[in-house]
């Protein structure tokens, strides 16, 4: 019998499983951490960094046709929406406070990382809300663990563990690592979305 | 006959179809959704999906919107309340029989 419950999950969290949405961001985040980190003093050329986000704009517009056109549309909720504007908002705020406390708080922690660490919860919670299913709780557990060690490594007593990157902050360090589990989260939601797909199986059909 | 063969026989052919059971169990969790998903969750030819929804929609349980975007049709398909009610009360019937399957023993 095929799985209802996944095939619930698939279709209420469609927008999250388009994985290769995230890779371009996490590629910018990247780019642009690296080339903040050459700078010398105040960059008084943006030209980079400007360049690369627009690439990741056309980037991500490609990837969004590609999956209207291969895999088809979805619209959300309006209550679902609501809930995914409210977080965004409380997010980005969240995010901000995180950003300064760190530039002037000199902490043995990332308060960003933390703040990454903690989306990756809300966002698992979230889905939990929409369509409950722990069919990507491995990958998402791992993004978590991974983001949350490096938000407090110096805590742990590995200090500068961002020079071994060759960058200059923490904070560097710690957006190059969320860089890198976007990536890798976004190519591996993108090969399980269309690895599940069909979910009604050729003999489930052949019944009536 | 034992009530769990009652229960099975009670279920609703025109819901309880693997095709139409994904395509509504699809659509109770979005606002709506476009051919090509549909397609694609269920593996459903064209012909065959169109078939599908058609029945769904004769049935009040799904309402249908064509829509000509770029000089290409785009259909979209959305779950009435009927057809809310409908398949909630459908997987209550299924857990109810998945209990009682588990529960039954044949009489010796």
């Amino acid at each position: 019998m095929q799985n209802l419950d996944k095939t619930r999950f698939i279709a209420a969290n469609y927008s999250n499983l388009q994985g290769l949405k995230g890779v371009p961001m996490g590629l910018l985040l990247i780019t642009v951490v690296l080339w903040a980190n050459q700078l010398h003093g105040r960059a008084t050329d943006l030209s980079l960094p400007i360049l690369f986000g627009v690439v990741t704009i056309v980037v991500t517009f490609l990837i969004y046709r590609y999956y209207k056109s291969h895999f088809g549309k979805v619209e959300s909720t309006p209550k679902q929406k609501r809930v995914v504007f409210l977080l965004s908002i409380v997010g980005a705020l969240v995010a901000l406070g995180a950003f300064l406390g760190d530039n002037y708080l000199h902490l043995p922690l990332s308060l960003v990382g933390l703040v990454f660490a903690a989306t990756v919860v809300t966002e698992y919670l979230r889905m939990q809300w929409i369509a409950p299913g722990h069919y990507l709780l491995p990958a998402m557990l791992a993004c978590f663990v991974i983001i949350l060690l490096v938000s407090i490594l110096p805590l742990l007593g590995a200090g500068d563990w961002w020079k071994l990157l060759g960058l200059r902050e923490q904070m560097f360090g710690v957006l190059v690592v969320v860089g890198a589990v976007i990536v890798a989260y976004g190519l591996f939601g993108h090969w399980y979305f269309v690895h599940q797909l069909p979910l009604v199986t050729p003999e489930a059909k052949g019944e009536e | 006959m034992g009530s769990v063969f009652e229960e099975m026989a009670g279920l609703d052919r025109l819901i309880h179809e693997p095709s139409r059971l994904a395509i509504l169990t699809a659509l109770s969790t979005c606002q709506r959704a476009d051919f090509v998903f549909l397609q694609r969750i269920t593996g459903l030819t064209g012909g065959n999906l169109s078939s599908q929804i058609s029945k769904l929609a004769d049935a009040g349980l799904v309402s249908v919107e064509k829509k000509i975007i770029a000089k290409r049709s785009n259909t979209l398909v959305q779950i009435t309340p009927r057809g809310q009610e409908a398949i909630e009360q459908h997987w209550q019937q299924l857990e109810q029989l998945r209990k009682s399957a588990q529960e039954w023993k044949p009489k010796s």
